[in-house]
C-alpha cells in the first residue's frame, strides 16, 4: 500500500520540479522574441586597452576587461543585423554606428564570512558615434553580480565568477537600453 | 551587565589616514552607547580613547585584554551592524530643487545635501569629513524633439562664485580603506577592521550607485543622481561654481548651464 502511494507521488513530484522550469523557459523565449534586433551595420571597439582593463578597489583587483571581451561579442552579435569587432574607431569605416565601451567605476561589498554573498557593481559607459564621427548616443549601464566572498582557497575562482555574473547582467541591460533607444533606431534610417 | 550586553556599540576610527601616515600608533575610539541605559549614566557610559599597542587596549590604569574585548565584541555586538539600511534619496523634480537653470529646452535643478542627518541617512557617512558635498542633480529634456547627451566627464567645478573651469567633479567614492590594513595588526583590529571594511565597502557601493552618470536624454526624459564635489574637510567652504555641459545628439556644439551655491 505504501509502495503504491510512493509510486503515485513520484511522478507528481517530478512534474512539480520540472514544470516551473518549462514555464520559465517559455517566458524567457517569449521575452527574447519580443526584443527586436537593431537593423544596423554596427562595429564595436574592443581594443587591447579595454580588454586588458583591471580595476583596483579596496585592495582587490578585478580583471573586468578580459571577461568583458569574452562575454560582450556574442551577445552583441545577436542584437545587430551586422556586427564587426574592431581594434579602434578608425578601423570601423563604413559602419552606421560605432559602439565604444568604457569602464567607469566598480564597487564591491564585502562580507565577514566566506560563504556569505557579496555584490559586485560594474558601471560601463557606451558611446555611439555615427558614420560621420559625431556622438549620437551615450549611456551608462550598471551590471550587478552576486557570489560568495570565498575563502583562501576559493577566493580567486569566486572573484572570476562574480565578475562574469556582473558583466553578463551588464550586457543584457546594455542590449535592452540599445533596443529602447530612439536615437539608435533613428540611425537605422541613415545609410 | 545584561543591559550592558544589550547595548549597541559604535566603533569609530578617527583620522586613521593621518595616523597611518604618521606614527604606527593607532587611536581607536570606542563609544559604548547603551540606549536602554541612557537614564543611568552610572551604569553604562564609557568613552574610551586610548592607544592600541601590541594588541592591548589601555584604559586608564586598567588593561583590558584582547581576549576579553574580543568576547565582548562577539557577545555584545549583534546589534552593531554599521550602515545596513541606507535610504534612497527621494527623487525630485527640477521645480523641487533649490537652484535651477534652463536653456534650449533643457531644465536642470540642483540640490546640495549638506545636512549631516541627511548624509547619514542617504550615504551612511559624514561626507564632509571625507571632503565631499553630495549635490543632487536632475536634468529634464523638455524640448519638442531634441535628444541631449549629458557627459559626466565634461562637468566642471570651480571654487568661488563665477570661477571658470576648474577641476573635474569628483567621481569617486572615498578611499578610506587603508585603515583596514593597519588595523589588522592586532587580533581585535582584525575583527574591527573586517567589520569596518564591510561597512565602508557598503558605503562606497551606495555612493557609486547614487552617482549621476552619463546618459542620453530623449524628449520628455530625465536623468538624476549625485555629483560628489570636493570641499575642505574642516571649516566653512567657499562658494562653489558648477558648470554642466550638454550637447544635442549628433551635434558637437556644447550647451552649458552654470550654478553657484
Amino acid at each position: 500500500m505504501s509502495k503504491g502511494h510512493l509510486s503515485f507521488l513520484a511522478p507528481v513530484l517530478l512534474l512539480t520540479a520540472v514544470l516551473p522550469g518549462v514555464f520559465a523557459t517559455a517566458r524567457a523565449q517569449e521575452t527574447s522574441a519580443v526584443n527586436k534586433e537593431l537593423d544596423l551595420k554596427a562595429a564595436v571597439v574592443l581594443d587591447k586597452d579595454f580588454c586588458l582593463t583591471k580595476m583596483k578597489k579596496n585592495h582587490e583587483t578585478f580583471e573586468v576587461g578580459k571577461a568583458a571581451c569574452e562575454i560582450f561579442k556574442p551577445e552583441l552579435e545577436r542584437e545587430f543585423s551586422t556586427l564587426t569587432t574592431v581594434g579602434s574607431v578608425a578601423e570601423a569605416a563604413g559602419a552606421q554606428a560605432v559602439f565604444v565601451p568604457r569602464f567607469v567605476d566598480l564597487s564591491a561589498t564585502k562580507t565577514l564570512g566566506a560563504f556569505s554573498t557579496r555584490e559586485l557593481t560594474v558601471l560601463l559607459e557606451w558611446t555611439v558615434k555615427d558614420s560621420s564621427g559625431r556622438t549620437v548616443w551615450i549611456q551608462t549601464v550598471e551590471g550587478t553580480g552576486k557570489n560568495h566572498m570565498g575563502n583562501g582557497f576559493t577566493y580567486q575562482n569566486d572573484l572570476r565568477q562574480i565578475i562574469r555574473y556582473a558583466l553578463g547582467d551588464l550586457i543584457h541591460k546594455s542590449v535592452a537600453e540599445m533596443n529602447a533607444s530612439r536615437e539608435l533606431h533613428k540611425l537605422e534610417q541613415k545609410p | 551587565m545584561p543591559q550592558f550586553l544589550a547595548a549597541s556599540i559604535n566603533v569609530v576610527v578617527e583620522r586613521a589616514e593621518q595616523l597611518l601616515q604618521g606614527s604606527a600608533e593607532m587611536r581607536i575610539k570606542l563609544r559604548f552607547d547603551c540606549n536602554s541605559c541612557r537614564s543611568r549614566p552610572d551604569v553604562v557610559r564609557l568613552g574610551l580613547c586610548r592607544r592600541v599597542a601590541g594588541g592591548v587596549l589601555m584604559v586608564g590604569s586598567k588593561l583590558v585584554s584582547v581576549a576579553s574585548l574580543f568576547t565582548l565584541l562577539l557577545v555584545a555586538c549583534p546589534s552593531y551592524a554599521g550602515p545596513t539600511k541606507l535610504l534612497d534619496y527621494p527623487p525630485r523634480k527640477v521645480s523641487d530643487c533649490a537652484i535651477k537653470a534652463e536653456k534650449s529646452g533643457l531644465v536642470v535643478g540642483i540640490q546640495p545635501v549638506e545636512e549631516l542627518s541627511d548624509q547619514k541617512s542617504y550615504f551612511g557617512s559624514d561626507l564632509k569629513q571625507k571632503g565631499l558635498i553630495p549635490v543632487y542633480v536632475v536634468i529634464e529634456d523638455r524640448s519638442e524633439g531634441d535628444s541631449f547627451l549629458f557627459d559626466k566627464s565634461a562637468v566642471r567645478v570651480g571654487v568661488g562664485a563665477g570661477a571658470g573651469t576648474g577641476n573635474n567633479v569628483s567621481s569617486k567614492s572615498v578611499e578610506t580603506l587603508q585603515v583596514v590594513s593597519a588595523l589588522a595588526i592586532s587580533p581585535v583590529g582584525m575583527i574591527i577592521g573586517a567589520k569596518l571594511a564591510k561597512d565602508e565597502a557598503q558605503v562606497q557601493t551606495n555612493l557609486v550607485k547614487k552617482e549621476l552618470q552619463s546618459k542620453t536624454l530623449s524628449p520628455g526624459g530625465s536623468a538624476s543622481g549625485f555629483l560628489y564635489v570636493s570641499r575642505p574637510k574642516v571649516g566653512t567652504r567657499d562658494p562653489i561654481h558648477l558648470k554642466i555641459f550638454v550637447t544635442r545628439s549628433g551635434d558637437d556644439e556644447p550647451i552649458s548651464l552654470e550654478f553657484d551655491f
